[in-house]
């Protein structure tokens, strides 16, 4: 058998590609194949042999020598591979565990009935060295799997992607898994359209942009497209023309932002993007994920709640959100975090896989109203915290008093007039300092003395006195203008 | 023919029947208000195994053969406004205005005695229709009052009136996280003692093992009950797929029954599933018939806690689904074998059985389920499940030394005698399963000599 570079081999069932052929000083007058394996781990080094590179690898220590003369597994037909697995006259063994016989019940009708093809619906041909298709077996093929909907082809030794595409254009598959494959580059798939996929699973293949691009018209129907485990870390462009996908998996990328061009994805409903380095900085607002319904966004990077409330703001249809194993919930217990998702996002109805009952969420956005009073949160939305107080029947204090931004000094400013006998005057506050400092303000103001006077203030008919000297001013829920009165604790 | 009829008692027994009887219906191809889906002329599966689980009406209509009994209408209550209320029969379901308060004597005696007629006649008219009736499948809790208590009133009447039918309990074990009630121990005791002599074969599932499948292969930090039925429902469905689907190639569940079961008390197999892997996850795992199969070997993908490790297997049955290929399951049990940890009892001659049903599991849109090709369950009945008796005639000594709880019960008319006479059943099954762990005699002396 020749070798030939880019050549898919496999070896006791470990893939590799070949990169290298020709004599390294070890072996002398013996042909030997560097070869780059797809685990990684069964590498040696990166294609240098005594500080001489003879060729490169995309993953470091992927590489090794191997004698061309060691034995491979060989390379097989798709219908050979079919019937190897399925219609084989297979003689059960005899398998004793201690002294006793495993006995198995119905395994020899099972056999006759795989052997006829037509009852296949499902089958899976992974790890089966398969590396082309024999188109003198079309007719075997069309006719016997008619009934077949889903074909899975992972881990075999395809290069070339138009072998599949033989295959699949006699087939009515509805899914196809082509999971750890690699398909050649520069590859001009011929004009051949495929209706029947609608599942399309290309994980684990570092697929190339272009190839992926023309993907899109062999496949016009896809629905379904998975992507995970490619090290993309950034979209690759040639998703944008996938219009008519409804989901799409980017789990197990190295993706850091959401990736904004699947806004232009008209159908799409579900994104996948689990186990990524995603952090959401802020988004403008004319990006809207308007369609998405279901984000998965577990094992990602995000630390901070105003990525979350980003979220409610870019994903206004969102019903199902998984998002827990990030680093923002690592210091509060699951209960806590869950509570503050679903009062910050009102739209979900599922998260982290488990559904939302209406009394889980009344109960939420009244914790998360409570605690952005006391301060002990902070909104970063404040249109929806209003809609939210609005919702609750809660009193709707003026600006100042929401504390829905923690970095501007604006939004904890609250301006009071304070009135002591004929005086008065305005006096802006932080609502950050607490009710004694207040106290110590006012009494240099007005020249009283610190121990001598009552601070109250008036809302409606009822007067309330400041006495609570260690609480902070914001939990007075003083607004703009609020008429304070100082009383001298004489004339009380 | 062959009928079986399934029977869920109280919030876990109808919650779990919920989810059992969505996915049956998806797996038939039955929309949820009977009918067949469009574009299918005949269930899914076969139409002979489909009459086992369900009866045909003459418009055409698909009528579980289920009975829903709850003392209290709540739970029922949300199937008969839920999205399958058409589904079911109003005289199916049957509920009881006053509840058991997670006290298995007011199940058992005070409450639940009021309901046995009208449930036992509904049983009846059931079984009239069916023309071979093969057994019941009993879904119920061990903790809470009515799965208990009325659960094992019903239980010992059936024993009764249909002794030499078949009886199967799906029974939950109460597990701390998703714990209602501090008197759980007790019930689970009672109610095991009461059904010892009644029940054939009692698939435990425990919801504390199920909360950590749930945890770690779903990724769900904080299960809901909907979660852990939904994944019961799964094992429920292998383990009664081979009564459902047509076929001699389909392995009948009483064949491995008596294979199961070498003695009438030691009716507990422990319960495998594997792979349960959430949808974001399916890609990576090749879901390889040698994968699957070693997967529910390990203690982390078992229905009970326990450590099968420590035990000895009397026997044990592999049932497989789906896309499988003989020569791959030959080669993936040549594989257990040589697992030391697969040990087996040296009296019993068979013992391990494989089986297989062609239909592929359903994970139905709302679960976070993968749609895998094929799944495998098994079913073993190894000495290691005795340490679950042994957890909670624990925590049942802990209070019943200082009495505590007990004026509950002692109140709706039940005798402190019937803990002692429980308790003491108990640890005489736990005997049990040390007495058949241990190797023939004659072996040991030869060793001796």
């Amino acid at each position: 058998m020749s070798f030939y570079l880019g050549q898919r081999l496999s070896y006791s069932g470990e893939l590799c590609t070949v990169k290298f052929i020709g004599e390294i000083p070890a072996w002398e007058e013996q042909q030997a194949l560097g070869v780059e394996w797809d685990n990684a781990s069964k590498g040696k080094h990166s294609g240098c042999y005594k500080d001489i590179e003879y060729f490169q690898v995309q993953i470091p220590n992927s590489g090794s020598f191997l004698k061309a003369s060691k034995k491979h597994d060989g390379v097989r037909d798709f219908y050979s591979a079919l019937v190897d697995t399925y219609a084989d006259d297979f003689k059960e063994s005899e398998i004793k565990i201690g002294s006793k016989v495993v006995e198995s019940l119905g395994f020899d009708k099972l056999q006759r009935l795989q052997s006829d093809f037509h009852y296949l619906k499902d089958i899976s041909l992974s790890r089966k060295q398969i590396c082309a298709f024999d188109v003198k077996n079309l007719e075997l093929v069309s006719d016997g799997l008619k009934n077949l909907e889903k074909l899975d082809l992972s881990f075999n030794l395809f290069e070339d992607f138009n072998d599949v595409v033989n295959i699949l254009k006699c087939l009515n598959a509805r899914k196809l898994k082509l999971i750890g494959n690699r398909f050649r580059r520069n590859t001009t798939l011929s004009k051949v359209v495929v209706e029947s996929i609608e599942s399309l699973d290309l994980s684990l293949t570092y697929i190339e942009d272009e190839l992926l691009g023309q993907l899109t018209t062999v496949f016009p129907n896809l629905k379904e497209l998975h992507l995970s485990d490619n090290s993309y870390s950034s979209l690759p462009t040639s998703v944008e023309k996938y219009h008519q996908i409804t989901s799409i998996n980017l789990s197990f990328n190295q993706l850091e932002e959401l990736p904004f061009s699947l806004t232009r994805l008209p159908n799409l409903k579900s994104i996948n993007l689990a186990n990524n380095k995603l952090q959401i900085s802020e988004i403008p607002k004319t990006t809207l994920f308007q369609h998405i319904e279901t984000l998965n966004l577990r094992r990602n990077e995000i630390s901070h709640w105003r990525e979350v409330d980003q979220i409610a703001t870019s994903f206004p249809n969102l019903t199902d959100l998984s998002i827990n194993h990030n680093p923002l919930f690592d210091n509060s217990t699951i209960e806590e975090s869950e509570y503050e998702i679903m009062a910050r996002i009102s739209t979900i109805t599922q998260l982290n896989g488990v559904s939302i009952s209406a009394s889980e969420r009344n109960n939420s956005e009244l914790y998360f109203i409570a605690k952005v009073n006391d301060g002990t949160i902070v909104s970063y939305n404040k249109d929806h915290f209003i809609n939210l107080l609005k919702l609750h029947n809660k009193a709707l204090p003026a600006n100042g008093v929401i504390r829905v931004n923690d970095n501007t000094l604006s939004s904890i400013l609250v301006t009071l007039e304070v009135q002591y006998g004929d005086i008065k005057m305005i006096i802006p506050i932080l609502q950050n300092i607490e009710v004694l400092k207040l106290r110590g303000i006012l009494s240099r103001r007005f020249g009283v003395e610190f121990t001598k006077f009552r601070m109250s203030y008036e809302i409606g008919s009822i007067i309330t006195y400041i006495d609570t000297n260690l609480t902070l001013v914001s939990s007075l829920g003083l607004e703009d203008g609020q008429v304070v009165t100082i009383r001298d604790i004489t004339t009380k | 023919m062959r009928e079986v009829i399934s029977i869920n008692v109280g919030q876990a027994g109808c919650q779990i029947g919920n989810a059992c009887w969505e996915l049956y219906s998806l797996e038939h191809g039955i929309q949820p208000n009977g009918y067949l889906q469009e574009g299918l002329t005949k269930p899914k599966g076969g139409e002979e195994g489909f009459s086992t689980f369900f009866s045909e009406t003459g418009s055409g209509k698909y009528v579980p053969r289920a009975l829903y009994v709850d003392l209290e209408p709540n739970v029922v209550d949300e199937v008969r406004t839920g999205a399958y209320k058409d589904f079911f029969h109003p005289e199916q379901l049957i509920t009881g205005k006053e509840d058991a308060a997670n006290n298995y004597a007011r199940g058992h005696y005070t409450v639940g005695r009021d309901l046995l007629d009208d449930v036992m006649d509904r049983i009846r008219r059931m079984s009239d229709q069916c023309d071979g009736l093969q057994g019941f499948l009993f879904t119920h809790s061990l903790g809470g009052g009515t799965g208990s208590g009325f659960g094992s009133l019903l239980l010992e009447q059936l024993s009764l009136e249909y002794g030499k039918k078949a009886k199967l309990e799906f029974a939950v074990y109460p597990g701390p996280q998703v714990s209602t009630s501090v008197v759980e121990p007790y019930n689970t005791v009672l109610t095991t003692h009461t059904t010892l002599e009644h029940a054939d074969c009692t698939f435990m599932v425990d919801n504390e093992a199920i909360y950590d499948i749930c945890k770690r292969n779903l990724d769900i930090s904080r299960p809901s009950y909907a979660n852990l039925n939904n994944l019961v429902a799964q094992v429920v469905s292998s383990v009664t797929a081979s009564l459902r689907f047509d076929g001699s190639l389909n392995v009948d569940l009483n064949e491995f029954q008596t294979n199961l079961v070498p003695y009438p008390r030691i009716h507990f197999p422990l319960v495998g599933y594997s792979p349960v892997v959430s949808s974001a996850r399916a890609n990576h795992e090749a879901n390889s018939v040698a994968e699957i199969t070693n997967a529910c070997f390990e203690p982390g993908n078992q229905m009970v806690k326990c450590d099968p490790r420590v035990g000895k297997y009397m026997a044990t049955c592999l049932l497989y689904r789906g896309d499988i290929v003989n020569r791959d399951v030959q080669s993936a049990v040549a594989q257990i074998k040589t697992k030391k940890t697969v040990q087996l009892v040296d009296w019993i001659p068979t013992g391990f059985k494989i089986g297989i049903c062609y239909q592929p599991p359903t994970a139905p849109p709302s679960t976070n389920l993968a749609n895998v090709s094929r799944a495998v369950c098994m079913l073993s009945n190894t000495t290691a499940i005795a340490e679950a008796w042994r957890r909670i005639d624990r925590k049942f000594d802990l209070m019943y030394a200082k009495r505590a709880f007990v004026h509950w019960y002692v109140g709706e008319g039940m005798e402190e005698g019937e803990f002692t006479e429980a308790r003491e059943d108990l640890a005489a099954l736990e005997r049990d399963y040390e007495e058949v762990g241990a190797d023939s005699v004659d072996q040991e002396e030869m060793e001796e000599y």
